[in-house]
């Protein structure tokens, strides 16, 4: 036995080298798979294939009477056997075999017989070996991809299981951590807007400041139109004013011109009607007029286009400072001119002449102002 | 008594050529004669007459002279060919000062005419001459000379660049100190021809102290020198914020606005040209003009006057309101459109009208108050209305439609915006739906007024180009409104009901009896 045992090693191991190569399973494991399976009974078909020769030999004739005395045990196996995955191909063999060997036993004598008939029936029985082999041997793979497919999943299941649960651990941090970031943003923002509402309302666009702005606009505006308003009024009645006094300064010099109109004793003047009750103002004026003789010359200052205030009773002098009036106006004279001299006339005229530019004063020497468009 | 004889006989001779030169500058001064002068030869006589000795006749003719060139270009131009214009630099140095009037009489008639003219005043040295002229001491001669500089700056920047080289800035500017009133009112008329030009020339007579003078004399009685002074100011401000600062910390403002009330027109337009200037520069001095109260004043000028003088006032509106939303808001306030819709309606003058419709524009396009204000004013049909109008100019038509678009994106006020929906061009009626498509998903009486008043029929009759900014406006108003109100105003479907109408069948025609012809369709 152990040598056909040693014999079916090495044919188990051509086999197993075909079937490591098929299943891709180290022959190390097979043979691992193989030494704990431990039935000593038949279990290659090798050695199948050898119980087979022995069996056409007559050696193995004692060896299948001492099968049939160890009856007990042989049923006994079987029975464990049958449990055995292979135990239905093992079945079917030994039960071959056991025909084989009784038909054996039965007919030694009658051996050319015995082979004749085996001869017959070669092809056929080899037919059923190799079937029986075939489905034997694919029971085994089976088994042994099975065996392997399972302790392949507890492995990766138990790998899995440890992978799955670090990635639970990194995922339950990491949600934690956003979590903490999604409360402290949140409480951020809070801040912030309660802080961007105030700074903004406060400095950036203050909508009541705003409105007290614009109502404070509209206040002064009024304000301004009034101060305006008054300021216009006192212009123009200082204007009134002056043209007033303008009115009255040339009557005045009217006067002064035509005093010798004013009423005598004797005569009453033109200007105080006796179907009058009163004398008229140009009496009244007349009759304040201080006149005073004229004594020398004019001067001929024809460069000098200021006015200068005349000695009379009457004031003639305007504001001081020749704002109102242009310069370019001939104020009165200052002194007439005496009656007889014609050439200081000539004179006047010439130089009233010589003037600047197209402004030219058309004034005799004796009239008053004439104020000429300057620009 | 020979020698008697021989100094009558030069006596003559002197009498007779002051008779001449005397009757020529009257001659001279009326225009009709001056061509018939210049065709006798006049020029010639006169050039030799300047040299004379006797100085009357050589003011007279210097006089005859100015005249004529004071009549017309030709003549000018004849005094420069005749070479005159050296003879009488040279001898203005020397001369006494009515020689130096009439001189400087002759160089600004010369110079008014034309910049080449002016450029041959300048070339002959006038200007040196002119500028000593302005160190006498009669205020006559300063006066004139004065004239003369103010006439050759006027015409460009380098003639003006030419008379500040020569130191005149200095002078003109003690000049202003001077009483006489004409003397104030010439030199500011020159400093405010020298500002114009450029920022450089306007730098250099503020380092000389103008604007204290100036700003002085902002306060007198004199209508013509206010003018001037006021003019002077705005060309000083208009070039740079800086000149405009110092402008204004003269403290001229609030002395300004009093002269918004004078009774001369043309005072009243160099004060809102001034204020144009300065609220130009930044929203700062803006500020300080609204806050001292000049809007209301500037808005009252507006009342008052009619036609080109109300320029300066409409523009210095628009930039007021141009630099932030709360001085166009202090506008409004101060009832600044309707003013300015009054204007618009009652000027006919094309660039008033821009004016107008620009600072209508400025006013109305920050926020939806401020578009609401000037749609209220039904001044959004006249806008339309001005762009539509093909006598309108180029610049009137561009600055329409922007105020209009600009306006229009902001305004939310349903009833001022249905009227354009019907008359509109494509390019406004975008943004007219536009706003509709913003308007009314919020707004559920605007939405019932949008379709009593037909104006979603209105909308539906746009035919637009599907994909078009325009086509998804539609859509987004047509969403706003339940689908058979859309499907009832949509064009064609009382024909398209019609068209059913055939395709229907009565299901038994036997039994049952023909249905009633749909009614209530039929429109």
């Amino acid at each position: 036995m152990d040598g056909g045992r040693e014999r079916g090693n090495k044919n188990d191991e051509e086999g197993e080298e075909r079937e490591t190569e098929v299943l891709g399973v180290s022959k190390h494991t097979k043979q691992i798979y193989w030494s704990n399976l431990g039935t000593p009974a038949l279990t290659s078909a090798s050695e199948m294939r050898e119980r087979r020769r022995e069996a056409k030999c007559s050696v193995t004739f004692t060896a299948a009477s001492d099968m049939l005395r160890d009856k007990p045990i042989i049923i006994m196996r079987f029975m464990d056997s049958l449990h055995h995955p292979f135990g239905i191909g093992l079945l079917f063999a030994i039960v071959l075999f056991f025909l084989r060997v009784l038909n054996a036993s039965s007919e030694q004598s009658s051996r050319c017989q015995d082979n004749k008939e085996a001869e017959v029936n070669r092809k056929k029985e080899t037919q059923a070996a190799i079937r029986i082999q075939c489905w034997f041997r694919a029971c085994r793979v089976r088994t042994y991809i099975r065996h392997l497919n399972k302790k392949a999943i507890i492995i990766q299941k138990a790998w899995r299981g440890f992978a799955a649960r670090a990635h639970v651990r990194q995922m339950v941090k990491a949600a934690y951590f956003t979590m903490k970031m999604n409360f402290y943003n949140d409480m951020a923002v809070r801040i912030q807007k309660t802080w961007r509402g105030f700074y903004y309302r406060t400095y950036i666009h203050y909508f009541y400041a705003r409105k007290r702005y614009l109502q404070q606009i509209l206040m002064k505006n009024e304000l301004l139109r009034k101060e305006l308003d008054e300021i216009e009024k006192a212009q123009t009645r200082e204007k009134e004013y002056l043209e007033a006094t303008k009115e009255q300064k040339m009557k005045a010099y009217q006067a002064y011109r035509l005093h010798h109109l004013i009423s005598t004793k004797q005569v009453p003047g033109v200007f105080n009607s006796p179907y009058r009750q009163d004398p008229e103002e140009m009496e009244l004026l007349l009759r304040q007029v201080r006149y005073q003789v004229p004594t020398s010359r004019v001067r001929r200052d024809s460069g000098c286009l200021r006015g200068r205030c005349d000695s009379m009773g009457l004031s003639f002098s305007g504001p001081p400072e020749s704002q109102s009036i242009s310069t370019k106006t001939r104020e009165l004279r200052t002194r007439l001119p005496p009656i007889g001299s014609k050439k200081g006339k000539a004179k006047i005229t010439q130089t009233v002449k010589f003037c600047i530019g197209e402004v030219e004063i058309y004034t005799s020497a004796y009239e008053c102002v004439h104020e000429s468009v300057n620009d | 008594m020979s020698q008697r004889l021989i100094i009558q006989v030069f006596e003559q001779y002197q009498k007779s050529r002051l008779q001449f030169v005397q009757t020529v500058a009257d001659l001279a001064t009326r225009p009709q004669n001056s061509e018939i002068l210049h065709n006798a030869g006049v020029m010639p006589m006169l050039r030799s007459l300047l040299l004379d000795t006797v100085p009357s006749i050589q003011q007279t003719a210097a006089l005859a002279l100015g005249h004529l060139a004071n009549q017309s270009d030709n003549l000018a131009e004849a005094v420069v060919k005749e070479d005159i214009l050296p003879q009488l630099v040279h001898s203005l140095a020397s001369q006494n000062r009515f020689y130096k009037k009439a001189a400087a009489f002759v160089l600004r008639a010369v110079a008014t005419h034309s910049p080449e003219l002016a450029q041959a005043v300048v070339s002959c040295g006038g200007v040196d001459a002119l500028v000593l002229c302005l160190e006498e001491f009669d205020p006559g001669v300063k006066e004139a000379a004065a004239w003369a500089l103010g006439c050759i700056s006027r015409h460009n920047a380098s003639l003006s660049q030419a008379v500040v080289e020569a130191g005149a800035a200095p002078l003109l500017v003690l000049c202003l100190m001077e009483p006489e009133m004409a003397l104030k009112r010439i030199v500011a008329s020159t400093l405010s021809d020298i500002c114009k030009h450029t920022p450089e020339l306007a730098q250099t007579v503020v380092d000389n102290g103008a604007i204290a003078h100036l700003a002085q004399m902002i306060l007198s009685r004199d209508a013509k020198l206010k003018r001037q002074v006021f003019s002077a100011l705005s060309q000083i401000s208009k070039h740079s914020i800086s000149l405009a600062e110092m402008v204004v910390e003269a403290e001229v403002f609030p002395a300004a606005f009093i002269s918004l009330n004078d009774p001369d027109d043309y005072v009243r337009k160099n004060v809102a040209t001034l204020m144009r200037e300065v609220a130009k520069q930044t929203p700062e001095l803006s500020q300080l003009i609204v806050n001292s109260g000049g809007l209301s004043k500037v808005i009252d000028y507006l009342g008052e006057t009619h036609g080109q003088l109300r320029l300066p006032g409409i523009m210095m509106l628009g930039y007021v309101a141009a630099h932030n939303e709360s001085l166009a808001m202090a506008v409004i306030l101060c009832k600044g459109v309707p003013q300015l819709a009054l204007c618009l309606s009652e000027e006919n003058e094309q660039h008033i009208k821009s004016a107008t419709v620009w600072s209508l524009d400025q006013i109305g396009h920050h926020s939806p108050e401020h578009a609401k204000v000037v749609a209220a004013a039904n001044l959004l049909p006249k806008l339309l209305g001005l762009y539509m109008d093909t006598s309108s100019s180029e610049d009137l038509q561009a600055k329409s439609k922007k105020a209009l678009k600009n306006i229009l994106q902001k305004c939310t006020l349903v009833p001022a915006l249905e009227p354009l929906l019907y008359d509109a061009p494509s390019n406004i009626l975008k943004h007219v739906v536009c706003q509709f498509s913003k308007v009314l998903p919020h707004d559920s009486k605007a939405r019932r007024l949008f379709v009593t008043s037909g104006a979603l029929k209105k909308v539906q009759e746009i035919d637009a180009e599907p994909g078009s900014a325009l086509q998804e406006y539609i859509n987004a108003i047509n969403n706003c409104f339940p689908e058979e109100i859309v499907r009832y105003y949509s064009p064609g479907y009382s024909e398209s009901l019609l068209q059913r109408l055939e395709g229907y069948q009565p299901e038994d025609s036997l039994n049952t009896p023909p249905a009633p012809p749909t009614e209530g369709q039929q429109t």
